[in-house]
């Protein structure tokens, strides 16, 4: 077998808190390799973000990382920052959920898409600025009216997010983390912005690791999916099967939850607005995670073994070489769909 | 009939363009052309429509932060940009917004207990601080953050937890209406399950009206009673939101539904396989 472009082996981030530590990611394993499409979905706090920041070597500040972060054959978790300063930007790029943080707001848009191309590929200005450009029309943000001067606060929501899009993709990197990259999209430039991106890994061969809580995007994107909970991947496999089965109950319930489901149901007359149908309770605190199943309390088939200890992601099957496993000691086993 | 909550009429917008020097004339861009929309008490009103359409432009002139050129903004019977700045900040108590940018509209420095109370020090004089914990602590349960949350700062929540943040504070002074923009677009779906249903009890428990701004066509049919669609700053097409959804009028609608994305559907990967 090849080398991954990715892989993560027992990988934790630990946070220190006075003199104990907790781990926002516990004993994470997953692979990448060239020219593949993960998904990562799961609640609000489960730690994607942080995973992703991992990679790109940009956690906050007290955060380290423990255990096996390899890219194309070098530990990340012992690189120098100047030899990241190299590969950030050129070999990997992200797409940060938060365009106005991601964005320097007294830059001109222009400089910014430019500026890698400059430092990694010692472009001159002129061809940078040139090639800028196309990116802007690439994601529809067409001349003379976005200019390559304009500043981010000039910009809406949803045109900041594609600069930063078009700064992420401008060194066509290896490996593109894309952490809600249409969030603040309308379903029209979505589409053209999916499209763009699936057309730049099929002409470049780029892996793709695409963070985001829309599982219809997910579902059209993806080849393989991992969902996390509570820092943890909690169940993995492509991305077909897992939807076809969604064999951890936290899966279920994510997918249960998506108003594509409840929300699009016609509403019945005269009853109040259906409510759409949330998982009870809330993730846990990192500080507060049990010892054993950490999605036990919120768990519509929990049982007496789920607190006696944590379970580990399991094999469930096997489809095309790619497993499908699940952390759960009860995983469902009938099929949502055929 | 009774008083609309909210009646926008004829809003305008422009906007300076950069000059390309000093000697050329002054652009301006139009992005509002003349809108109109109402809210009546207790009803939900979604604005749709492309990325640069001008939602937020409108949400920002609701709630009083940009002065329209011309047209006029309404809320509860009083015209907001005409009020003098003590009866604005008594009107400023019955609504309130939820910005898109979470990260932005937080205040790094300050923890969210402040963040969170704001609205209540500076529009709800003589609250005690004891009754205003007790507002915080109550607003945090109410879109699932633990109470712990309070002391900490923005930086240290996910993006969906600082989203939730901005809801709280949003929903702290007990307004009839709220100007939300894209408010769970950062939510996971169950999160963002929790804060929709939540927005409907408050609803339904307090009058509540929102003026409630998505892309997700999911999001808006599940929340809102109404919809209006907007296309380069004007509005196309208006209507109940179940109508307008299943049988979309303008192009443009159209459009729109066509390209929601859907699980299992398999669009876009059977076009790939096929190349
Ligand atoms: N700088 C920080 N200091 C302390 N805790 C943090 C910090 N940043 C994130 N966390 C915590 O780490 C956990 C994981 O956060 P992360 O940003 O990875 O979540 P996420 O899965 O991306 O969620 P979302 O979908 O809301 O963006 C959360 O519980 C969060 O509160
Ligand atoms: N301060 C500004 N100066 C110049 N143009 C601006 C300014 N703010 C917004 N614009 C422009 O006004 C238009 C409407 O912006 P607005 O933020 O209202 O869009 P939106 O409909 O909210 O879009 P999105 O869905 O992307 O958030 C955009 O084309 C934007 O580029
Ligand atoms: S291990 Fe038990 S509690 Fe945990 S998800 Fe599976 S069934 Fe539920
Ligand atoms: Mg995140
Ligand atoms: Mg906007």
């Amino acid at each position: 077998m090849t080398q991954p472009l990715l892989r993560m082996a027992d990988l934790s981030v630990e946070l220190p808190i006075g003199d104990t530590k907790i781990d926002i990611i516990a004993n994470t394993n997953l692979e990448l390799g060239r020219g593949e499409r993960l998904g990562i979905v799961g609640e609000s706090g489960s730690g994607k973000s942080i995973t992703a920041l991992a990679v790109m070597g940009l956690l906050p500040q007290k955060m380290r990382v423990r255990g096996e972060l390899i890219f194309d054959g070098h530990d990340l978790a012992k690189m120098s920052e100047e030899t990241f300063c190299k590969f950030r930007g050129r070999r990997m790029a992200m797409i940060f959920q938060e365009p106005m943080t991601a964005l320097n707001p007294v830059k001109p848009i222009g400089a910014q898409i430019a500026e890698g191309r400059i430092l990694h590929l010692g472009e001159t200005r002129a061809d940078a600025e040139k090639r800028a450009r196309l990116l802007l029309d690439k994601v529809g943000l067409p001349a003379p009216r976005f200019n390559l001067d304009l500043y981010p606060h000039q910009l809406s929501g949803g045109q900041r997010q594609r600069v930063m899009i078009a700064t992420a993709i401008a060194c066509e990197p290896d490996l593109l983390i894309a952490d809600e990259p249409t969030t603040a999209l309308d379903v029209t430039v979505q589409a053209q912005i999916l499209d763009l991106l699936n057309d730049l890994i099929d002409d470049t061969g780029m892996t793709l690791m695409l963070i985001t809580h829309d599982l219809g995007v997910v579902s059209e994107m993806t080849n393989r999916i991992a969902v996390m909970y509570a820092g943890r991947v909690v169940e993995t496999g492509r991305t077909d099967d897992v939807f076809a089965r969604m064999a951890h109950p936290y899966a279920r319930g994510l997918f249960a939850a998506s108003p594509h489901g409840a929300g699009l149901m016609p509403r019945p007359a005269g009853a109040g607005r259906p409510r759409l149908t949330a998982i009870p309770g809330v993730v846990p605190d990192p500080f507060e995670r049990p010892p054993y199943c950490t999605f036990a309390d919120r768990c519509g088939f929990v049982r007496d073994d789920c607190r006696q200890s944590m379970p580990a992601l399991d094999l469930l099957s096997t489809n095309e070489g790619i497993e499908h496993r699940a952390a759960c000691l009860h995983p469902c086993e009938s099929l949502v769909r055929p | 009939m009774t008083q609309p909550l909210l009646k926008v009429t004829d809003v305008v917008r422009e906007y300076r363009l950069p000059r390309p020097s000093i000697f050329s004339k002054q652009e301006w861009l139009r992005i509002l052309h003349g809108v109109s929309i109402e809210i009546a008490p207790g009803e939900s009103l979604g604005i749709v429509g492309e990325s640069g359409s001008g939602k937020s432009t409108l949400a920002r002139a609701v709630m009083g932060l940009e002065r329209p050129q011309s047209g006029q903004i309404m809320i509860g019977g009083k015209d907001i940009y005409a009020l003098d700045r003590t009866s604005l900040r008594d009107a400023r108590k019955g609504f309130q917004a939820i910005f898109q940018d979470p990260y932005g509209s937080l205040d790094p420095r300050h923890t969210v207990r402040t963040i969170i109370s704001e609205p209540v020090v500076s529009l709800e004089r003589g609250v005690s601080a004891a009754e205003r914990n007790r507002r915080v602590a109550e607003v945090l349960d109410a879109v699932g953050l633990p109470a712990a949350s309070a002391d900490k700062y923005p930086h240290e929540f996910s993006g969906g937890q600082r989203q939730r943040v901005a809801i709280a504070r949003a929903l702290i002074t007990r307004p009839s209406l709220i100007v939300a923009d894209e408010p769970v677009s950062a939510l996971d779906v169950s999160i963002q399950a929790q804060v929709l249903n939540l927005m409907m009890d408050l609803q339904e428990k307090f009058g509540l009206s929102y003026l409630f701004i998505s892309h997700d066509l999911g999001v808006v049919r599940a929340i809102t009673d109404r919809v209006a669609v907007i296309h380069l700053g004007r509005f196309v097409e208006q209507g109940p939101t179940g109508e307008v959804f299943d049988n979309p009028q303008d192009p443009y609608t159209q459009a729109l539904v066509a390209a929601v994305p859907k699980p299992f559907s398999g669009r876009r990967k059977s076009k790939r396989q096929q190349n």
